[in-house]
């Protein structure tokens, strides 16, 4: 089982990645891999029209 | 009267026919923006503004949140059958969703992003007229160095926290509070920054603004950041409707969806978009086939699609019950507001209830409304699509030419309008935010006016402005949503830094 720490930590990071995501796609880029791949998100799969 | 008897009575305004008719135009309006790349619920809530300055002030805001609703279900639409995304909030629609049309599967994907929308909508319209009355008690009780610290709260959640830099959001925030200066000091009746034209004495139109910046500056950027034209729509094949197995795997998600949504677009710098982002994240966590996940996986289209939708019910609760616009539609509709010299807040609640409880009533209808208006006329807004974008963006210009010049027939008016657009236009191109402009412009007087109360009230003495734990506590709060988007985005990287040298390893 994942310590509590650990959890938050990953919550954390995982919510910091949501941010920095919307943060990129409100001022129209692409959002940086590192943030699509905390989210789950493949790089490839992301709307090359945005 | 409890809630539930405003919600009644609420209800009892929004069935009125013309009110009806205002929410029908809002959520047509709002879906065929969301359905058409480019062009969001802040760009038509602003080129809307000025066409609906002698119009009824209920029927028009109830006008302007169905367009914000709207957009969001609209937005599913390309996002499925073109993988073109609408507005920011559908990006993450169109990762499974596209996929799903692809495999022969876009009934389902349109089905579950319309029905999740719905419930979404639904519950946390809900939600909103539950938590309402309780935010409107806390902040009764505020006085002027509560309301500036508000509007603090509110300056930094729309810049700083906004965007990704915090210097280019906190510039447009300036800009905006430097506009606001111009025109005659409330208090000592002097003009500023006025330079002998005597139309500038009484300030900037935000009306003008929001246009110039929203309707103008936007056509102008997507017309020259050159949009193809020639994107494929997916042909719907079979049924658009869903299988029992659908239906199993979307509820959970709905629901989850909606939890996640509501209280992201609740809170300050929180927005449809980050949900979304989160609400995948935790569907691919939690889903029984992650597998499924960039094939096609129906969970990461209902999930998504019902957080952006809660979100958007979300955002409305600190612009009704405090004024605070969190989001760049929300600006626009505060400044709708203002437009009718209604002022979001408390004493709207106390002094408006009809409006109030009619605006949220109207959003429960218009949730229905765009339920039928979606899915059985799903071919018609697929059409919207072979519009010529430049038809589009030469459309846009002229309404909001027209518009502005109607509203206020001046040919200073006029200049306004075409300097502030070219202004939106480069902030837009330098990746500056326009929406701490617009906030900028309408909170400033207000911030300037209570700070200024406050000062007089203690003689001079600035400690009066943390001297209360509510006032003390929102400038913390600010503090709070300057410093951690910083260190959450930090620590993500040196997070995500560390899991990439992991899997190099």
């Amino acid at each position: 089982m994942t310590p509590p720490f650990s959890r938050i930590q990953n919550l954390m990071s995982l919510i910091a990645a949501a941010f920095g995501a919307a943060a990129a796609v409100r001022a129209h880029t692409r959002p940086s891999d590192a943030d699509l791949r905390r989210l789950g998100i493949r790089a490839k799969d992301f709307p090359k029209s945005w | 009267m409890g809630t539930f008897d405003f919600l009644l009575q609420g209800l009892a305004v929004a069935l009125d026919p013309m009110i009806l008719l205002y929410a029908l135009i809002g959520v047509t309006l709002g879906t065929a923006v969301g359905v058409l790349p480019g062009i969001g619920p802040a760009l038509t809530v602003a080129l809307l503004l000025p066409v609906t300055y002698g119009l009824d002030p209920a029927g028009s805001l109830i006008m302007f949140a169905g367009i914000y609703y709207g957009g969001m279900y609209g937005g599913s639409t390309t996002s499925i059958l073109l993988n073109t995304p609408g507005e920011s909030a559908s990006i993450v629609t169109a990762l499974e969703g596209n996929k799903m049309a692809r495999s022969g599967r876009a009934g389902p994907a349109l089905a579950t992003a319309a029905i999740g929308s719905f419930v979404a909508g639904l519950l946390a319209t809900l939600a909103l007229a539950l938590i309402a009355p309780t935010v409107v008690k806390f902040a009764l009780v505020f006085g002027p160095r509560e309301y500036f610290a508000l509007m603090v709260l509110a300056f930094v959640t729309v810049s700083a926290a906004f965007g990704d830099s915090t210097l280019r959001g906190l510039t447009s925030l300036f800009i905006g509070l430097g506009l606001a200066l111009v025109g005659i000091d409330g208090l000592t009746g002097q003009a500023r920054l006025s330079f002998g034209v005597p139309q500038l004495l009484d300030g900037i139109e935000v009306t003008t603004l929001a246009v110039a910046m929203f309707a103008v500056g936007e056509a102008l950027f997507v017309a020259g950041s050159g949009a193809r034209d020639d994107d494929e729509v997916i042909k719907i094949k079979g049924s658009i409707w869903m299988t029992a197995a659908d239906w199993s795997r979307s509820w959970k998600s709905w629901l989850r969806g909606t939890a996640i949504g509501f209280p992201i677009g609740a809170m300050p710098a929180g927005g449809a978009d980050i949900a979304s982002f989160l609400s995948y994240a935790t569907e691919k966590r939690t889903s029984r086939h992650p597998e499924e996940f960039g094939k096609g996986a129906i969970e990461g289209v209902a999930g998504p699609e019902a957080a952006n939708n809660a979100a958007a019910a979300g955002t409305l609760v600190p612009l009704l019950t405090l004024g605070l616009p969190t989001t760049a539609t929300a600006a626009i509709m505060l400044a709708g507001f203002q437009q009718f010299g209604l002022q979001p807040g408390p004493l709207l609640f106390a002094t408006n209830p009809q409006l109030v409880w009619g605006l949220i009533a109207s959003l429960l209808i218009a949730n229905v409304m765009l339920l039928v208006l979606n899915l059985p006329l799903i071919g018609l807004w697929v059409r919207l699509l072979s519009i010529p974008r430049p038809w589009l963006y030469a459309g846009i210009l002229l309404f909001a030419t027209l518009g502005t010049i109607g509203a206020n027939p001046s040919p200073v008016e006029l200049s306004m309008l075409l300097i502030f657009g070219l202004l939106g236009y480069l902030m837009r191109l330098f990746g500056y935010p326009i929406a701490p402009v617009v906030v900028g412009l309408i909170l400033g007087p207000m911030a300037e006016q209570q700070l200024r109360r406050a000062l007089a009230i203690s003689q001079g003495d600035p400690m009066t402005l943390v001297s209360t734990p509510i006032a003390a506590g929102l400038l913390a709060l600010a503090a709070v949503a300057l410093i951690l988007p910083l260190i959450l985005r930090s620590r993500g990287k040196g997070q995500i830094l560390s899991q990439v040298a992991g899997d190099e390893d």
